[in-house]
């Protein structure tokens, strides 16, 4: 029973990564695929969370708080890097 | 067991939470919405699992640690959100 | 099926990465390879490679690589049909050597017992920092060796490049604020190293993201530069005076005596701690 369950939920944050990366392949300008791949970030951060829970292992938590000290910097760097020319932008 | 059972509804809702943002983000129309969806998707989704999580450990280091990350990843994309929305626009 | 997800979003990224006509597209791809190829590290239970992945991975490389693409002049790279029929040739044969080869080997786990079986010895309870620090000490000094000379030689260029930031008071607030919790869980995992998965170059790297984040928001840390510069050199002058220490007492050189190993180990990943962090925000600023 318990293992049915964690599988469903492990499949719908596997989904979750899909039809982000879905989005990161089409992403019509280059700022999509960016937004994307943070959505990627915070699902894998949710996967390992999930794995924290299915395993009792705590460093999964570890990893997941390493990866969310430092989440947001490539955003922020490709913010500051790529968007700053006119013509890169809309 | 009660606290067990109570855990897994919150994952689900989270999942669920995360899954929508994932379907705004491939189904709306342009930048700015899409934005949006993923943002409101990382606070309520990211949230509930973060909750679950902690009802499912007792350590108190845990519950620091889990709380420090549901903190960071929702500031991180309310910041990624306005750095690259203002960026865009002002491009 | 999570496995199978993983590996297939994997190899779609490298492959747009490879084959996208703009370089900056090649580089965000490569990001997302790195990030996806950390969770398979995870799954493959390679928990410190995973966490080094997804740290250098979310600051320092995705700078690095799009400030090149930015300050390059060329927007994609030329490759001509011939090689791309050559590689794709090696590259099929080797990934049929991989599917067919592999599964049919015996595994063999003689050094990896042999280091469970001395892990006593050697003062820490994380097989995989016992054999970085101590069983295989030489190349752990070698390899921060050619850090440091790369990043000096860096400073040795003095290239004149276009430093990149943008001073919002949001994004300024937010890294200053930030900052103290990142030291703090640099030294964390850094401590994490003696007994679990965690170690000197992870918190290294964490810091380095850190301080990446604190400078892009213009602004500048209260450090003298000889104070820099002292803790860019600490990880490789600690390292090996205490190896010649030892050597000194009749030890042999980087081999440390028992009852003080775990004291030494504590402060030789201290050293290599502050001086990858410090190395690699070099390697950011460019200068001193």
């Amino acid at each position: 029973m318990m293992d049915i369950l964690y599988g469903f939920l492990l499949f719908l944050l596997v989904l979750n990564l899909l039809l982000g990366f879905v989005r990161v392949l089409k992403g019509p300008e280059l700022v999509d695929s960016m937004m994307a791949s943070l959505l990627l970030g915070t699902g894998g951060a949710a996967l390992l969370l999930a794995l924290f829970k299915m395993t009792k292992e705590v460093l999964y938590i570890n990893l997941a708080l390493g990866f969310a000290l430092l989440a947001g910097v490539v955003g922020v760097v490709f913010a500051i890097i790529y968007l700053r020319d006119p013509k890169n932008g809309v | 067991m009660v606290f067990e059972v109570l855990s897994i509804m919150l994952m689900f809702i989270g999942a669920f939470f995360l899954l929508a943002g994932s379907v705004g983000l491939l189904r709306l129309g342009d930048s700015y919405s899409r934005l949006h969806a993923l943002t409101k998707a990382d606070v309520l989704g990211f949230g509930f699992i973060v909750l679950s999580c902690m009802l499912s450990t007792s350590l108190f280091s845990n519950w620091l640690k889990l709380f420090l990350i549901w903190l960071l990843v929702i500031s991180y994309s309310a910041l990624v959100g306005y750095a690259l929305a203002n960026r865009k626009k002002n491009a | 099926m999570l496995d199978f997800a993983l590996g297939i979003m994997l190899l779609s990224s490298a492959l747009v990465s490879l084959h996208s006509k703009d370089l900056m597209k090649s580089g965000v791809f490569f990001l997302i390879f790195g990030f996806l190829s950390g969770l398979i590290w995870v799954r493959l239970e390679a928990f410190d490679v995973a966490l080094v992945e997804i740290i250098l991975g979310s600051a320092i490389t995705g700078f690095l690589i799009f400030k090149l693409v930015k300050g390059s002049k060329r927007r994609a790279l030329r490759v001509s049909a011939f090689t791309k029929a050559w590689a794709g040739l090696v590259s099929l044969l080797f990934f049929l050597f991989m599917l067919f080869y592999l599964p049919t080997i015996e595994r063999q786990d003689r050094v990896g017992r042999l280091v469970y079986e001395n892990l006593h010895k050697s003062g820490v309870e994380s097989a995989v920092n016992a054999v970085l620090l101590n069983f295989r000490g030489y190349d752990t000094l070698l390899e921060v060796g050619v850090i440091t000379l790369a990043i000096f030689g860096l400073l040795a260029l003095e290239l004149k490049r276009e430093a990149y930031h943008w001073d919002n008071p949001l994004l300024q607030s937010f890294s200053k604020l930030l900052l103290p919790f990142i030291v703090f869980f640099s030294l964390y995992i850094t401590y994490l190293g003696t007994f679990s998965v965690g170690g000197a170059f992870q918190g290294g790297a964490l810091l380095a993201g850190g301080l990446v984040f604190f400078a892009l928001a213009k602004q500048s840390l209260p450090l003298k530069k000889s104070l820099i510069l002292l803790f860019m050199a600490t990880g490789l002058g600690f390292f090996s005076l205490v190896g010649l220490f030892y050597a000194l007492l009749g030890y042999g050189f980087l081999t440390y005596p028992l009852k003080l190993s775990t004291l030494t180990l504590i402060f030789i990943e201290l050293s290599i701690w502050i001086s990858t962090a410090f190395l690699l925000y070099t390697a950011y600023k460019g200068k001193l």
